[in-house]
């Protein structure tokens, strides 16, 4: 099931499988690497409509809550501490 | 031969560059510090070459001002320093793989190489090499590491043929690229990893950027005013200022010239002579602020604290019509307006430019005009630099609110890399520091000393007094303060800091100095300030703003004249 990344638990690792519409808005998520088939963590969660924080291979990236409605990934580990590897 | 140095953002080109040319250019550690290029020369081989610092970008379609800058400039190379970030390898093929695409020689200093191991990344740089075809040097910029080969490669760079590839096609060749070169294994947050996690979710991270905040104040205060008494005023008031008083008196023992050189009083604020005042304000008061705070922006832009805030500040930055990252150009303009403003070009839109221009204009007074609010409202209590601070921020949220409402368009959201936390190099903070200060004493003291002539020279004629009294009615009736002020705003334009400096004579109270201190904060940017903004703005834009500024003066001037207790 897919869900975005807004919606997606804190510490939980996602795939993703859909970006949203728009070749300037996929242009931006492929510049820092948000592509389809990606793994990304989320650790932070937005309070006030403040950005997420996801962790994309070694690196944060903030985003913004409206982008990040726009993410959908396949979460493939709740918990990564249970022995899956991290994205970092 | 030009020489092009290109790559993502905050991948240490302005280090390597510094490294290369010997030139002082300032690196941080935060994406968006280069916004425009800086030229310098290196010898390769006996022959001479022009080396550019090209500000960093993802891709070669612009997506900001600072973008197009460097994507223009790629017509202009005859080889590529491409610097890639050696943590990040397949984000920074993409912008690799577009380079090689246009057939210019590239060699490829894959930084950071120190961190590789630190973060569990296995990289295979034979392998690399055989992918790209081109000279691979692995550097650690900061240190220094690796930079005497990377510039003995130089005269090797390749271009290999690398046909068009569509985005798609770009992205399965880096993917294949990376599944032989990296091997990442798994570890353990390290303790600066925890510290950045804290550091980035609300809950502990607006508490501790209020207290880091605070901090930085109170450090910049601490070593600002222990300089200033300790180091500086004994120095002017003993030892400097009897001796040129002596050396003057020889040549002038009275008359127009002594008063044009030494001044009428013995307070060196009061002054106005060019030999006193015009070095004791940019020497004995600013300097040692803009040396405090300049340390301290350093630390912290090097730790790469700075990234984190505009993340915190995001959601109150959409009330103003901008996204985070402007409270960097904020932070800046903290220190001089003149970066600050320059630094509003990495923001996407003209809407968000002109608010953040505007706002920065507004409310944000440079480490020049703060030092001489300190020293003056200081002396009323600490309380009183606060309220003006207090209210050029309430003045900033108000005016920054309207013009989200009133504007058309709305803000783009915050979507920025936040750069792990680094130790900063010591050398390298040393070094940005004396950029610094050299900076401001080369633009500030001439401009003073020009400031203190005219105004002496426009005292003289009566120019001074005929204008005091043509605007005397905004000053007395609206915002209660004498006439004499508004010399003080004429010479504003010039230097803030002598403009506030000019009000020591005049003994005006307390509600009065908070009143003048915050007028001349908010009514017009310094000189340079202006011209660097009517450069990024255009000429409609800026008088829109300057207009704004004007108004903006006059309500709270009044305000604060009406309704203090």
């Amino acid at each position: 099931m897919m869900i975005s990344l807004a919606e997606m638990k804190i510490n939980t690792i996602g795939v993703i499988r859909q970006l949203g519409e728009g070749a300037q808005f996929q242009a931006k998520m492929n510049s820092l690497n948000f592509r389809i088939g990606k793994r990304i963590k989320k650790i932070g969660k937005s309070i006030l409509n403040s950005p997420v924080v996801v962790e994309v291979d070694n690196t944060l990236v903030a985003i913004g809550m409206g982008m990040a409605r726009k993410i959908f990934l396949e979460v493939v580990d709740e918990d990564p501490a249970h022995g899956q590897p991290e994205c970092r | 031969m030009k020489i092009l140095l290109m790559g993502n953002p905050n991948v240490g080109k302005s280090v390597i560059f510094s490294r290369l040319t010997g030139a002082h250019v300032v690196s941080s550690n935060y994406p968006g510090t280069t916004v425009g290029f800086t030229k310098g020369r290196i010898w390769i081989e006996g022959n001479e070459a022009e080396i550019i610092d090209v500000p960093g970008i993802y891709r070669l379609e612009p997506l900001s001002r600072a973008d197009e800058v460097a994507v223009k400039m790629l017509a202009e190379g005859d080889i590529i320093i491409n610097v890639v970030d050696a943590t990040n390898l397949e984000r920074s093929l993409y912008l690799t793989m577009q380079l090689m695409e246009r057939g210019i020689p590239m060699v490829l200093a894959l930084n950071m190489w120190d961190d590789v191991k630190h973060k569990g990344i296995n990289l295979d740089l034979e392998k690399l090499r055989e992918f790209l075809q081109v000279p691979i040097i692995p550097t650690v910029a900061v240190a220094g590491e690796g930079i005497k080969e990377l510039v003995a490669h130089i005269s090797q760079a390749r271009a290999p043929h690398v046909r068009q590839h569509s985005d798609e096609e770009r992205w399965v060749d880096i993917g294949k690229i990376i599944m032989d070169v990296q091997l990442i294994t798994h570890r353990h947050h390290t303790f600066l990893e925890k510290i950045s996690d804290a550091s980035l979710m609300p809950h502990t991270g607006i508490p501790l950027a209020i207290l880091i905040l605070l901090l930085c104040f109170a450090i910049i205060r601490f070593l600002g005013e222990s300089l200033i008494h300790y180091v500086m005023d004994p120095f002017f008031y003993r030892v400097y200022g009897p001796w040129i008083i002596r050396l003057v008196k020889i040549a002038f023992p009275s008359g127009m010239m002594y008063n044009i050189l030494i001044g009428n009083s013995t307070n060196f604020i009061e002054s106005l002579g060019l030999l006193t005042t015009g070095l004791y304000v940019p020497l004995g008061m600013v300097l040692p602020y803009i040396f405090s705070f300049y340390l301290i922006l350093g630390i912290l832009e090097d730790v790469g604290y700075l990234p984190r805030l505009a993340v915190l500040a995001d959601t109150i930055m959409h009330r103003v019509g901008l996204h985070g990252f402007a409270i960097i150009s904020i932070v800046l303009g903290l220190g001089c307006n003149v970066p600050g403003a320059l630094s509003t070009r990495v923001l996407e839109t003209r809407r968000e430019k002109f608010i953040a221009s505007t706002l920065l204009c507004i409310s944000v007074p440079c480490m020049a005009q703060s030092a001489m609010i300190i020293g003056l409202v200081g002396r009323y209590g600490l309380v009183y630099v606060f309220l003006v601070y207090g209210i050029l921020m309430a003045i900033g949220i108000v005016t920054g609110t309207i013009l989200d409402k009133v504007l058309k368009g709305g803000s783009p959201e915050i979507f920025m890399e936040i750069p792990s936390y680094h130790v900063p190099h010591l050398g390298a903070l040393i070094k940005k520091l004396r950029v610094r200060v050299f900076e401001f004493l080369d633009e500030a003291v001439p401009l003073v000393l020009l400031g203190i002539f005219i105004i002496n020279v426009l005292n003289a004629i009566g120019v001074m007094k005929f204008i005091s009294l043509v605007a005397a009615p905004v000053a007395t009736k609206v915002w209660g303060l004498p006439q004499e002020v508004v010399p003080a705003m004429i010479i504003g334009f010039l230097r803030k800091d002598v403009a506030v400096g000019m009000l020591e004579p005049l003994h005006l109270s307390v509600k009065q100095l908070v009143t003048a201190s915050t007028i001349l904060t908010v009514y017009f940017p310094c000189v340079a300030t202006f011209f660097i903004l009517l450069k990024e703005l255009g000429l409609k834009d800026m008088i829109k703003a300057s207009l704004i500024m004007v108004a903006v003066a006059i309500t709270i001037g009044g305000m604060i004249n009406f309704l203090w207790w």
